[in-house]
C-alpha cells in the first residue's frame, strides 16, 4: 500500500513536504539521556492498584492519599515542574494522576525514570487526543522544536532564506524562578530577590539566521550597505538589498503566554494574515471579479454590500509584528508558510449557498417589481383612454 | 467537525532558573540531575517554532 515498513513506533508527519519521524530514540538523543530506567503503563487511575501506597508514602508519608495542600513546598515545586516540563497536564495541576505521582515518586526518591518513554507515551497520548476528541492543546512545543533544530529541517529551511520570526511564529518559555515561587504562594511577594545572574528568555531566533549581519529594512540605506560591504569581505558572501529582512531577526521574542491566559480566538483570516501572507486576499478578490459576470446585473447590488462587508476594510490591519500589513505588500519575496486547509471545501459550498439564496430573493423581488410596474403602465393608459373617450 | 491549524495552542515548556530557586531556598536540582536531565533543561531556553509545530501536528 505504499506505506513504509512498521519497525519501531514511531509519530510520522510533514512540513513543508519534508518528511519528520519522531519516536523514543529521537527524544532520547535530543534530550541528551539513554532511554533506558523504569516505566510503568496502564496505571488509569486504579485504586486497587498497589502503587497507591508506595506513592502516599513518598508523598505524604503516609498510606493514605493526602491533598496538594499537604505536600512539602519543595514536592509542590517539583511537582509544578513536572506539569510544565517533563509529563505537561491540561486543566489543574493539584490533582496529578497516577502516572503523574508514580513518575514524581521515581523523581523523590532518585530511582531512574525512563525519561524518553515517559514523554513519547504522552506526546502519542495527546495525538490521540486531538486526533479524536478535537483536543486542540498541544504539549512539548520547545522539544519538537529542538527535534526540528537538530534534524536537517532548520537546514533545508536555512537554503531558502527571508524567514522571520514572526513567520515561524517563534516564542521563548516563561521562565520558573524566584517570582514563581511568589505566584504559587510559596514564598511571599517582598520576598523575592532578584540577581544579575537571573536566566534571561533566550534571544537567540534560530540558526536560520545564523551569521546574518544584524540590519532590517527599518536601518537607514548607507547602514544596510555599510554591513552588507563588511560581510562580503569577512565572509565573502553578498547579501542582496532584497534580502533583508523587513524586521530585525535577533529581535525581541514573544515569551510564550502561559495556559491559564485566555486566549482570543483566532479567527482564519487573523491566523493567515498574521503569517504574513497574501493570497487569501487574493483569492477573495479573484472570487469577487468573477462573480458579477457569472451572476449578472441583478447581483450588482449585493455585490456592493459584499465590498462593503469585505473583512480587509473591517478588521484591524495587522501583523505579528504590529506592522501595518500593507507594508509586508511591498516585501520582496519572501517565502511564506504553506498552511494547511482542511476545511476550505465545506467553507467554500457554505458562500455558495449563501450566494445562490440571495440571488432568487433578489431575482423575486425584482419579478414583483416589474410586474407592478406593468400594472401601472397599464392603470394609467387605461386612465388616459377614459379621459380621451 | 474538523480541527483547523490556528485553533490549536502550542503549550511551550518553561524553562527553570535552577540558580534563582537555590537562592529562595529550592534546591531542587539534585533530582533533575540524578535523572540526568541536566541537558533537557538547559536545552529549554530556547526558541519555539509555534508555526512549525502546529504544522507537524
Amino acid at each position: 500500500m505504499g506505506l513504509e515498513l512498521f519497525v519501531d513506533t514511531e509519530i510520522r508527519s510533514n512540513i513543508m513536504g519534508v518528511l519528520v519521524f519522531i519516536n523514543q530514540e529521537t527524544i532520547a538523543y535530543v534530550i541528551g539521556r539513554a532511554s533506558e530506567g523504569n516505566y510503568k503503563d496502564g496505571l488509569d487511575n486504579n485504586k486497587k492498584s498497589p502503587w497507591n501506597e508506595v506513592v502516599n508514602e513518598t508523598m505524604f508519608n503516609s498510606k493514605k492519599k493526602g491533598s496538594y495542600s499537604n505536600l512539602s513546598i519543595e514536592k509542590k515545586m517539583l511537582l509544578k515542574i513536572q506539569n510544565e516540563n517533563l509529563l505537561p497536564k491540561g486543566g489543574g495541576s493539584d490533582q496529578p494522576s497516577l502516572e503523574h505521582r508514580v513518575f514524581l515518586h521515581f523523581f523523590l526518591k532518585k530511582e531512574k525514570a525512563n525519561v524518553p518513554n515517559y514523554i513519547f507515551k504522552h506526546m502519542i497520548k495527546t495525538l490521540k487526543e486531538i486526533q479524536l476528541n478535537y483536543r486542540t492543546w498541544i504539549p512539548y512545543g520547545r522539544l519538537v522544536s529542538e527535534i526540528f533544530n537538530q534534524g536537517s529541517l532548520l537546514r533545508g529551511l536555512s537554503e531558502t532564506r527571508g524567514f522571520t520570526n514572526d513567520m515561524l511564529g517563534t516564542v521563548t518559555g516563561k521562565i520558573i524562578n524566584g517570582a514563581t515561587l511568589a505566584n504559587m504562594k510559596l514564598i511571599k511577594v517582598d520576598a523575592i530577590i532578584k540577581l544579575e545572574s537571573d536566566m534571561k528568555e533566550s534571544r537567540i531566533s534560530s540558526n536560520l539566521v545564523e551569521g546574518f549581519p544584524p540590519i532590517c529594512k527599518q536601518d537607514p540605506l548607507d547602514v544596510q550597505l555599510f554591513y552588507i560591504h563588511d560581510h562580503l569581505q569577512s565572509t565573502g558572501e553578498e547579501i542582496r538589498l532584497e534580502d533583508i529582512p523587513e524586521t530585525m531577526y535577533g529581535g525581541n521574542v514573544k515569551v510564550s503566554k502561559r495556559r491559564k491566559t485566555k486566549r482570543k480566538p483566532v479567527s482564519e483570516a487573523e491566523y493567515l494574515e498574521g503569517a504574513s501572507e497574501q493570497p487569501p486576499k487574493k483569492a477573495k478578490k479573484a472570487k469577487k471579479d468573477k462573480a458579477p459576470e457569472a451572476t449578472g446585473s441583478g447581483l450588482a447590488s449585493i455585490q456592493e454590500e459584499v465590498e462593503d462587508l469585505e473583512a480587509k476594510k473591517i478588521l484591524p490591519e495587522r501583523t505579528r509584528s504590529g506592522k501595518a500589513a500593507t507594508t509586508s505588500l511591498t516585501a520582496p519575496e519572501q517565502h511564506a508558510i504553506p498552511k494547511k486547509k482542511r476545511k476550505h471545501v465545506a467553507r467554500k459550498l457554505k458562500e455558495s449557498k449563501y450566494v445562490e439564496a440571495e440571488q432568487e430573493s433578489d431575482e423575486a423581488t425584482q419579478l414583483v417589481t416589474r410586474e407592478v410596474k406593468r400594472k401601472k403602465v397599464i392603470d394609467e393608459a387605461v386612465q388616459r383612454a377614459m379621459e380621451l373617450a | 467537525m474538523s480541527l483547523e491549524e490556528w485553533d490549536l495552542t502550542i503549550q511551550v515548556e518553561s524553562p527553570v532558573d535552577f540558580a534563582s530557586l537555590i537562592h529562595h531556598g529550592f534546591d531542587i536540582v539534585e533530582f533533575y540531575e540524578a535523572q540526568d536531565l541536566g541537558d533537557y533543561f538547559s536545552m529549554l531556553n530556547g526558541p519555539t517554532y509555534e508555526s512549525l509545530v502546529k504544522h507537524f501536528w
